[in-house]
């Protein structure tokens, strides 16, 4: 995996831009129901962009919101957390992902 | 009007001038086909792991393949969203070939959505069809099939 915030981009910047980002793309797309909708955004293209280094990020705002972020955790990991959840139960692919990343200290 | 509703009119100016009131608090588990199959715990979407979709139907987002999977919830294809003694009707929207949302109706004729992972509304039908929201941030489409089944026991 690489990390493409850039050289000149401190961890906080880049942690802004993320959250805003993140919120920027909620906003416009917390109406729809279907990926074909909620994926077409700028803002998530951009939030993919930033690469490995807004995992722990996006693990934050999935436990603070429980939107729409596993497609984005399997692209940057390239793992499935939830791999082993039953089918439609987003509940547990939600805890298996913040599991997930307790154990690798990327969130409390 | 509470706070939450004005926020939905602006989001779907079509409300503005129609009865409709919120009846959930949002909610990202489900969402509108888990909704209208009478499921508070299920985000019914085709391609996606963490989603529920029925074995058999086509993992796209046309509307044939809705209809397959409201097919194995126990729907058939029905001529039109008129309120019928003994029929649970379900009103699909869509893009082009693309389904965006569904909707069931009440047993009082009126019609609910979950709409995204925001609130469940209780609403008039057209009132969040594109030609009422034309103007809106947020696009349904049209109505492009009605469906129906027999009443849940609940």
């Amino acid at each position: 995996m690489t990390t493409r915030i850039t050289a000149d981009e401190s961890k906080t910047a880049a942690e802004t831009r993320f959250f805003a980002l993140a919120e920027q793309w909620r906003e416009a797309t917390s109406y729809y129901s279907m990926w074909w909708q909620i994926s077409d955004h700028d803002a998530y293209r951009k939030i993919l962009a930033m690469g490995e280094a807004a995992v722990p990020w996006i693990l934050r705002d999935l436990a603070e919101t429980g939107y729409h972020w596993f497609d984005a955790l399997r692209q940057l990991t390239g793992e499935d957390a939830a791999k082993d959840v039953q089918r439609g139960r987003r509940d547990l692919a939600q805890q298996a992902w913040l599991a997930w990343g307790r154990e690798r200290g990327m969130i409390e | 009007m509470t706070e939450d509703e004005w926020r939905l009119t602006v989001v779907f100016p079509g409300l503005r001038d129609a009865r409709f009131e919120v009846t959930s608090p949002p909610d990202p588990m489900y969402n509108c086909i888990g909704w209208a199959v009478g499921s508070t715990a299920e985000w019914w979407e085709p391609n996606r792991p963490e989603n529920v979709w029925p074995e058999g139907a086509p993992r796209q987002h046309t509307i044939a393949a809705v209809m397959t999977a409201l097919a194995a919830a126990g729907y058939e294809r029905c001529r039109d969203g008129k309120l019928e003694r003994d029929a649970e009707k379900a009103a699909i929207y869509g893009i082009g070939k693309q389904f965006t949302h569904v909707a069931r109706q009440l047993p009082s004729g009126r019609w609910t959505s979950k709409l995204g992972v925001q609130w469940d509304i209780e609403h008039e039908l057209d009132a969040l069809a594109s030609s009422a929201n034309a103007d809106g941030p947020v696009q349904y489409g049209e109505i492009v099939a009605y469906m129906a089944r027999k009443p849940r026991a609940d």
